[in-house]
């Protein structure tokens, strides 16, 4: 297996197109919102929001296609300028598309343009229209700039830009402090990976004195180096651990695993759309996506990779628990999405790179498509989010209900929906992993799984498949959304159903097309030698893993719906049976309370008492007033040698005169 | 002959000064001060300086004084309220301070043979005579006389611009 | 002691001189500050005197000449800007004219 960067690059200036289409999207409608305000028409807005997207989209279509037909490991790239030059260190603005990033892009700007058309109908009638169009188009700049970047530095800015898109969409409607709040928390949040992530950095830059993908991989091919790797320490801790858990940590920020989770439920303070597209699909996915890129690295360390894949399979387990109990229909799909990034560092943390990215592509269909099915739901309730005041709308939404009912069964993981393929893909092989903790994670993947099934069922019951529970005046309103929005939940169902079929499994009969496009790139995990239950044959072994899991999501499901739809009440008396798991579930675990108490007050302690009254107010201003005070004091003492008598001054002429004639008699 | 006149002069003139300072009606601090010019004037002619010391007397007592005598008559000046004059520390300091400067001159100055000092070459008939020294100050001096010339013609505009009583008060002896 | 010299009449300048100063920083009256500042103008010119005659130079004596000058202009301007001040202050005692002070 060669290590790709051996292989042709070949230079194609259209590449820079991709990312810089949104970003003139951006400039249009965010300059044209400053001057023009409500002057600036929607169509127009509209025309060139969605426009360049879909450009993007056509363009990374293109480049695909150019990559199809060049040999594998060859990849396309342009160079735009050289952005940081100091001695032998350089980081240009550069792009790299490679079959990574070519899925990546496809993702970012196919859902994305799904996203942006349906932002159309759902940010309709907001008075800010143009403002948000800017952001989103932003985002895509700053995504596409993350995914193609040929560097380390490059795809930290694209970081840092999604983050604070993140902030700036999330806290779109800041006239509610809450809202404001929660975007504020989400960047900070980040804020706190990314130290990580700069750490990593930087140790990468003292070590190979280069952030570039290609030289970096070049570097570690060597073997000396490896030796280095393996065997010197820093602080403690192996070199290659170090930095790949630094940069680790920065993935647990922006791609919310545990310990910093606990922005992106709040983060459904955002309209609907970007929670579809910047914490569903895309923006999310960035830890996942700098693992899988630097994935050489993180195969030199064994205990990195056992750290990522517990972190995401207990992240994967503990979220799924508490998205049992939320109200809120947008929460349950947070949770959702945080369980489901667990699966995909589980994955990468298996050594399984083509699994996790297959994860995270289908992960995009079926998350985007219920959470822009949420969106049409809240649309079309007139806000309502509340799972306890919904039921009944099979009848009133249908395109909505049918799109999710495949987004649902995608996600539980029925055969043949794309959420199968991906999902059995990362218990198969967490279940093969060479680590020896192989098993515990796939028995902790699969009750995460399990777990997916009872929140996602439960979801759906209380929203369509149940009595409606509806606020009276808000049942007769209740309609389907406008063609901008069904359209791309009907896309991207189509996706979530056959989206399986790009890596269908071998021992199901296909070509697993996905996996070995990312060969080059991502060196597929080594095949089981292990065996199970003292069974040799692996391929039945995987099969007899798949069948169990489908019976299982299957029945768990039908056990939740008979219980939503029929016997509701057994519900609340499992609540107060459990009472106080229950509880714990419903409040998050007071995981938020806890860090406030731990972290936020004595951080606003030490702010207030220490940095402010001390610091700032004490000795900054008190040498600042000082200074004055001293100044003031002296002129005060100073001046009463100005008595204003002629002869107080003649008596200083004559003690002058004495003091030269004295001088000069002395000397 | 000439040491008992200047010792004479000496007395005369340390006298008046001492009378000028400390006297409290201003008029007769004049009048000293009239006396201690003409003490001066004497020790210009003991100096061979007989020019300067007509010019003594005619600027300094003829002109000068009369200005002050007029000024003081023209103001009416009760005599200074001697208000206990404070010998207060600034008084005493300004007496030493003035006794010091006076002994520090003496003391740089002074040169211990300077009293045998003969008077170079210099001849009594023609130093210090009007012809002399009117001749040095149109040839050599010539730009400095003039600019001399200049002065007292702003002094006499300033003087006048200055004494004019404004439109605004009261009296003003009908000169308008 | 009875051969006058040029220390004689420079002590009798700077005795005249100090006894100016000392009259400056003592006296109430302005027009009797004004007296004792002349009477240190005379002192001044008195050595120059004596430093032309034992020195054989007339420049002295042409410099004592611009000093005069220049001293019966200055007494001009001065005792017009007393006589301003009286008629504003209804007084010539320093003391009363502290305007200046901080």
């Amino acid at each position: 297996m060669e290590p790709a960067g051996l292989h042709n690059l070949h230079l194609i200036p259209w590449l820079g197109w991709i990312p810089l289409l949104p970003l003139l999207g951006f400039l249009f409608n965010g300059l044209g919102w400053i001057v023009l305000r409500e002057r600036l028409s929607r169509p127009v807005v509209n025309l060139v929001a969605v426009g360049v997207v879909f450009g993007s989209f056509a363009l990374s279509l293109n480049a695909f296609l150019c990559l199809l037909n060049l040999p594998p490991g060859d990849s396309l790239g342009f160079t735009a300028f050289s952005w940081i030059k100091a001695g032998d260190f350089t980081a240009n603005f550069g792009l790299l598309f490679d079959r990574l990033s070519c899925v990546m892009c496809l993702v970012v700007t196919g859902v994305g343009g799904l996203i942006h058309l349906y932002s159309v109908g759902y940010m309709g009638r907001d008075p800010a229209y143009a403002r948000y169009f800017s952001y989103l188009n932003l985002f895509t700049f700053a995504m596409l700039t993350l995914v193609m970047a040929d560097n380390l530095a490059l795809m930290f800015v694209g970081w840092e830009g999604v983050g604070l898109c993140s902030y700036l969409l999330i806290g779109f409607w800041y006239e509610d402090p809450e809202k404001a709040s929660a975007g504020k928390k989400a960047f900070i949040v980040n804020r706190i990976g990314d130290f990580g992530f700069l750490i990593g950095i930087f140790t990468i830059v003292w070590l190979m004195g280069t952030v570039d993908f290609n030289r970096m991989q070049a570097w570690v091919a060597n073997v000396d180096h490896r030796f280095l790797l393996q065997h010197q320490t820093l602080l403690g801790i192996g070199l290659a651990t170090f930095i790949c858990l630094a940069l680790f940590v920065g993935a647990i920020g922006k791609s919310a695993q545990i310990p910093l989770y606990v922005w992106l439920p709040d983060a459904m303070a955002g309209p609907t759309p970007v929670s579809a597209l910047i914490h569903a699909a895309t923006m999310v996915t960035a830890g996942v996506y700098m693992i899988g890129r630097l994935n050489f690295l993180y195969l030199q360390s064994e205990t990195a990779l056992i750290v990522v894949s517990l972190v995401g399979v207990g992240t994967a387990l503990y979220s799924a628990t508490i998205g049992f109990t939320q109200n809120d229909i947008k929460k349950v799909l947070a949770y959702s999405t945080v369980s489901q990034l667990g699966f995909m560092f589980t994955a990468m943390g298996v050594a399984a790179f083509s699994a996790g990215i297959f994860h995270l592509v289908t992960h995009a269909f079926f998350k985007a498509l219920l959470f822009l099915g949420a969106g049409s739901v809240i649309h079309g309730l007139s806000g309502e989010q509340d799972l306890r005041r919904m039921g009944g709308l099979r009848q009133k939404l249908p395109i909505t209900c049918w799109t999710m009912v495949m987004a649902w069964l995608a996600i539980c993981g029925i055969i043949p929906f794309a959420g199968f393929v991906s999902k059995d893909e990362i218990l198969w092989r967490a279940l093969n992993a060479t680590s020896g903790l192989g098993k515990l994670i796939c028995i902790i993947g699969f009750l995460a799984a399990l777990g997916t099934a009872v929140y996602m069922t439960r979801l759906m019951v209380l929203a369509f498949f149940s009595e409606s529970r509806m606020d009276h005046e808000k049942e007769p309103h209740a309609h389907e959304s406008p063609w901008t929005m069904w359209v791309p939940l009907a896309l991207l169902a189509v996706l979530s159903v056959f989206g399986g079929f790009l890596n269908w499994p071998v021992s199901l009969g296909g070509g697993a097309y996905f996996e070995h496009w990312l060969e080059p790139v991502m060196p597929a995990p080594p095949e089981a030698g292990m065996s199970i239950l003292g069974v040799e044959s692996t391929q039945g072994v995987e099969m007899g893993l798949m069948v169990f899991s489908v019976l299982m999501a299957a029945l768990v499901m039908a056990v939740v719906y008979w219980i939503y739809a029929k016997r509701r009440e057994v519900t609340d008396q499992v609540a107060e049976k459990l009472g106080p798991l229950y509880r714990a579930s419903f409040n998050k675990y007071w995981v938020d309370e806890i860090y406030d108490a731990l972290i936020v007050e004595p951080c606003k302690w030490i702010s207030y008492f220490i940095l402010f009254r001390l610091a700032d107010a004490g000795i900054v201003d008190g040498l600042a007033n000082g200074l004055a005070g001293l100044t003031r004091a002296a002129g005060m003492g100073l001046r009463r040698f100005q008595s204003g008598r002629v002869q107080n001054y003649a008596f200083s002429f004559v003690i002058g005169v004495l003091a030269i004639l004295l001088y000069f008699w002395l000397r | 002959m000439e040491a008992i006149a200047f010792y004479i002069l000496a007395v005369m003139a340390l006298f008046a000064a001492l009378m000028v300072v400390l006297h409290k009606s201003p008029a007769i601090s004049a009048i000293y001060l009239v006396l201690c010019f003409f003490a001066v004037a004497g020790n210009y002619v003991l100096l061979h300086a007989h020019f300067i010391a007509a010019i003594q007397i005619l600027v300094y007592a003829g002109a000068i004084m009369v200005l002050f005598v007029m000024v003081i008559m023209l103001l009416n000046l009760d005599e200074e309220v001697r208000q206990r004059r404070q010998l207060g520390l600034l008084a005493a300091l300004s007496v030493l301070s003035g006794l010091g400067v006076g002994v520090l001159i003496l003391l740089m100055t002074w040169k211990p043979g300077a009293q045998s000092m003969v008077p170079k070459t210099l001849d009594p008939q023609t130093f210090g005579t009007t012809e002399t020294v009117g001749r040095y100050l149109f040839t050599t001096y010539l730009l400095p006389f003039e600019a001399a010339s200049v002065l007292l013609l702003a002094a006499i505009v300033g003087a006048i611009a200055l004494s004019r009583r404004s439109e605004h008060q009261p009296g003003g002896g009908g000169d308008r | 002691m009875m051969h006058v010299g040029l220390n004689h009449f420079l002590f009798l300048a700077a005795a005249l001189f100090s006894i100016g100063v000392i009259g400056v920083l003592t006296r109430r009256n302005a027009l009797v500050i004004f007296m004792c500042i002349e009477l240190m103008i005379n002192a001044a010119n008195l050595a120059f005197i004596a430093f032309s005659y034992y020195l054989a130079d007339i420049t002295g004596q042409g410099f004592v000449f611009m000093s005069m000058v220049v001293a019966a202009s200055e007494v001009a301007v001065g005792l017009a800007i007393i006589l301003a001040l009286f008629r504003n202050k209804e007084s010539v005692n320093v003391d009363d004219i502290r305007i200046m002070k901080w």
